[in-house]
């Protein structure tokens, strides 16, 4: 927010100006006003290293972060035409594979994903889309460029938070808020209920849609009431539904209702336990078929996960250029692919100054920060690469961007590592990049990791009209 | 040749089922080897079954109830007439253009689902060093006729001594099992060679004496470049002909089985089948 000589940015100006002149008392107190909302609203987070589910709440930074209209509108670009081409990406894979026989991705790392569905080969799904929801996170490098940091295609959360951020903010701190000519996020539940209907099955001109949720003892249960509540739908779980005659319907005490559109928070995998795991209580028996007889639309599409995962994600800008004949709006974080002979060698020489991470693990699991590992740790971790390079992936150590954030401890404001979880709705000729995000905030001083389960905590985003 | 195939199934819950879905991949299919002429289905619990495909276009009656039932039985009638073929009526490529083919790209992208390991056809790197190898002289077709015979005299038939989750991994070890280890062994040396293959299910002429007429039979598929898919029955050591009705085929034994079902109940159920398949007069 701070220009080179340390003064905030025209755009922060009023903002700054604001909480300067606040006394540390009246800041806390507007602090606590704003736990006070949260905790009315039940904005909420389950974290599920407890024993026990034990619900907190998302920690809330009263400092906004500030977007400007031309930063934001190259993002916007840049995620409409990511989203177009892993859409067609999508197609492409579950049928002709043409991508695949151009040699433009190695087959193998496609077809031996475990994400990929076979379930899902031929079949053409409502609308023509795969991935109508996306949070596609992004940072802000030192250069001061924005970087994809990760696609996530399969059903991300976090937008409810979005629009809880919001609200709160008008409620504590009015005056400032209106100073500013800040972009509506609040129509988002109308947009998504509207993408669903824009990808209804053939013929239905009325559409039910509904959210599917996994349960109570889903971290993201709140945001699947809020979602539900907010389009006005029924939230339903696995067991308030059934299939009859390849057409899905829900119970309720008027008798059974057709169901045209599942807004789905419950993976492929737990979908249907006629064709995935059987002993899966939270999905529908039968469902995938009258999915495949075009009698239902599931948002978003199963087997979407193959596109979102760390290799796959290397060859983004690849697709982009392949599919649309586009140069990429949006960096990816620079990725050495260790299978490719070049790559692999250069990062046997720069181990000190790559992360590496293997293709197909989550969590952080069986990650390697060059910088910080000893020599031991570096030569094993060579031999692991040597002996299965496809598996692995290395890339430059990325400076997430600071912002101010307010901290407890010290009583002050202090500089936090930030990123940006973006959403997009894609429907059939439907496009609606939300005009904000959930900024994540690393609370801890140095972190550079801004998950909520790990202590980290939101902004709210306000992009500039 | 002309068949009739009844199946069977009768199931009995200990206590009331209060809501069921069944899937039945029983139907003979029709393809260019044979021909479904007719069939009829009844259902103790009464409900009319959908039929609808499934992921690889074979067709699946469904049946769902709510209404409370402590038997269900399904029947099914069907005739079909098979072609009459020699399975050894056709020429193979020369040795290396089956194996240029086999190591080709687009090959193995076109056929990826039925070369790709599933858990039933994944093997360990100790039975990776026992199995037979593609030699470089050999054709795909005679190495997979050996293989037949391999798979057939390294396992012992012997009901009971598996079940429906065992892995091609313990039917080497155990050196015995049912046509469905059979098959998923076959399958998993194919794959290892790089020869895709599938599971295929369907039923058996009785008249022959072959292991397997009494039940549903198993036995399997495999892409020899150039000519086609080619039936292989590890079991009885033979070639498929008109003696084999298929029904379907999948990666493996989960995309055919016969039955599945999810029910509401408490207790516990007690499964009979009954496959009978008769040879019709033309």
């Amino acid at each position: 927010m701070f220009n080179r000589t340390g003064k905030p940015k025209k755009h922060y100006q009023k903002v700054a100006n604001f909480f300067s002149k606040m006394s540390k008392d009246e800041f806390l107190e507007l602090n606590n006003h704003t736990k006070i909302s949260f905790m009315y609203q039940g904005v909420t987070f389950t974290v599920y290293s407890e024993k026990e589910g034990i619900e907190r709440i998302f920690p809330f930074d009263l400092f906004p972060r500030i977007i400007t209209q031309r930063e934001w509108e190259k993002i916007e670009r840049g995620l409409v035409q990511r989203i177009t081409a892993l859409n067609l990406f999508l197609h492409d894979i579950y049928h002709d594979k043409k991508i695949l026989k151009d040699r433009v991705i190695p087959y193998d790392l496609v077809l031996e994903s475990p994400h990929y569905n076979k379930e899902m080969i031929n079949l053409e799904p409502p609308g023509g889309v795969y991935t109508h929801v996306s949070g596609i996170d992004i940072i802000r490098h030192k250069d001061g460029e924005f970087y994809v940091l990760e696609d996530n295609l399969r059903s991300p959360s976090g937008v409810s938070y979005v629009l809880s951020n919001r609200s709160t903010m008008k409620k504590v701190l009015p005056n400032i808020f209106f100073h500013y000519e800040v972009s509506s996020v609040s129509d988002y539940p109308q947009q998504l209920l509207a993408m669903l209907k824009s990808v209804a099955p053939e013929g239905v001109d009325e559409p039910t849609c509904v959210v599917l949720t996994p349960g109570i003892y889903n971290s993201a249960y709140y945001e699947h009431t809020f979602l539900a509540h907010n389009m006005g739908v029924e939230l339903v779980e696995g067991r308030d539904m059934f299939v009859d005659n390849n057409f899905v319907y829900m119970k309720t005490i008027y008798g059974p209702q057709k169901v045209d559109v599942i807004y789905r928070r419950v993976d492929d995998s737990f979908l249907d336990p006629l064709v995935f795991k059987p002993e899966s209580l939270l999905g529908v028996p039968g469902i995938m078929a009258a999915y495949r007889a075009g009698n239902v639309t599931i948002v978003n599409a199963p087997g979407t996960g193959v596109a979102d995962d760390k290799a796959i994600y290397a060859y983004v800008p690849q697709m982009i250029r392949y599919y649309l004949k586009e140069e990429p709006v949006l960096n990816n974080v620079p990725t050495y692919i260790c299978d490719i002979e070049e790559d692999f060698n250069y990062v046997m020489d720069n181990m000190e100054k790559l992360v590496i991470k293997p293709v197909d693990e989550s969590g952080g699991y069986g990650i390697l920060i060059g910088a910080m590992a000893t020599k031991e740790e570096i030569e094993t971790y060579k031999n692991k690469i040597r002996r299965n390079r496809r598996k692995y992936i290395a890339q430059p150590i990325m400076t997430l961007s600071t912002h101010p954030t307010f901290i407890e401890e010290s009583g002050k404001f202090e500089p936090r590592h930030i990123d940006l979880r973006t959403f997009l709705l894609y429907g059939k000729d439907f496009k609606y990049p939300l005009k904000g995000g959930l900024t994540r905030v690393a609370l801890k001083k140095g972190s550079l990791i801004v998950n909520s389960s790990q202590g980290g905590g939101s902004k709210d985003t306000w992009v500039m009209e | 040749m002309r068949y009739k195939v009844i199946y069977n199934t009768d199931n009995h819950y200990t206590d009331v089922v209060r809501e069921a879905i069944y899937d039945l991949l029983v139907l003979p299919t029709t393809d260019e080897s044979q021909t479904l002429l007719f069939y009829n289905t009844e259902n103790s619990i009464k409900e009319k079954p959908t039929l609808y495909k499934n992921t690889f276009g074979f067709d699946v009656f469904r049946i769902r109830t709510a209404k409370p039932f402590e038997t269900f039985s399904f029947r099914m009638e069907a005739e079909v007439a098979v072609k009459e073929v020699n399975p050894f009526d056709f020429i193979s490529l020369p040795p290396e253009e089956e194996r240029a083919i086999l190591n080709s790209e687009a090959f193995k992208i076109d056929n990826f689902l039925f070369l790709k390991r599933t858990r039933y056809t994944h093997l360990s790197d100790s039975n990776k060093k026992k199995i037979p190898n593609l030699d470089k002289s050999k054709s795909v077709f005679n190495f997979l006729l050996e293989l037949n015979r391999y798979i057939n005299e390294r396992i012992d038939y012997c009901t009971l001594s598996t079940d429906v989750y065992t892995t091609a991994d313990q039917v080497f070890e155990l050196g015995k099992g049912v046509c469905q280890d059979y098959a998923h062994a076959f399958i998993s040396v194919a794959r290892e060679n790089q020869i895709p293959s599938r599971y295929v299910s369907g039923y058996l002429n009785p008249g022959e004496g072959l292991i397997g007429s009494l039940f549903m039979h198993a036995w399997v598929e495999a892409l020899i470049p150039g000519v086609g898919w080619k039936g292989f029955d590890p079991t009885n050591n033979l070639l498929v002909d008109e003696n084999y009705v298929k029904v379907a085929h999948g990666v493996d034994y989960n995309d055919c089985a016969p039955i599945k079902g999810v029910v509401k109940t408490n207790g516990k159920v007690e499964t009979q089948y009954l496959v009978q398949v008769s040879q019709e007069q033309q």
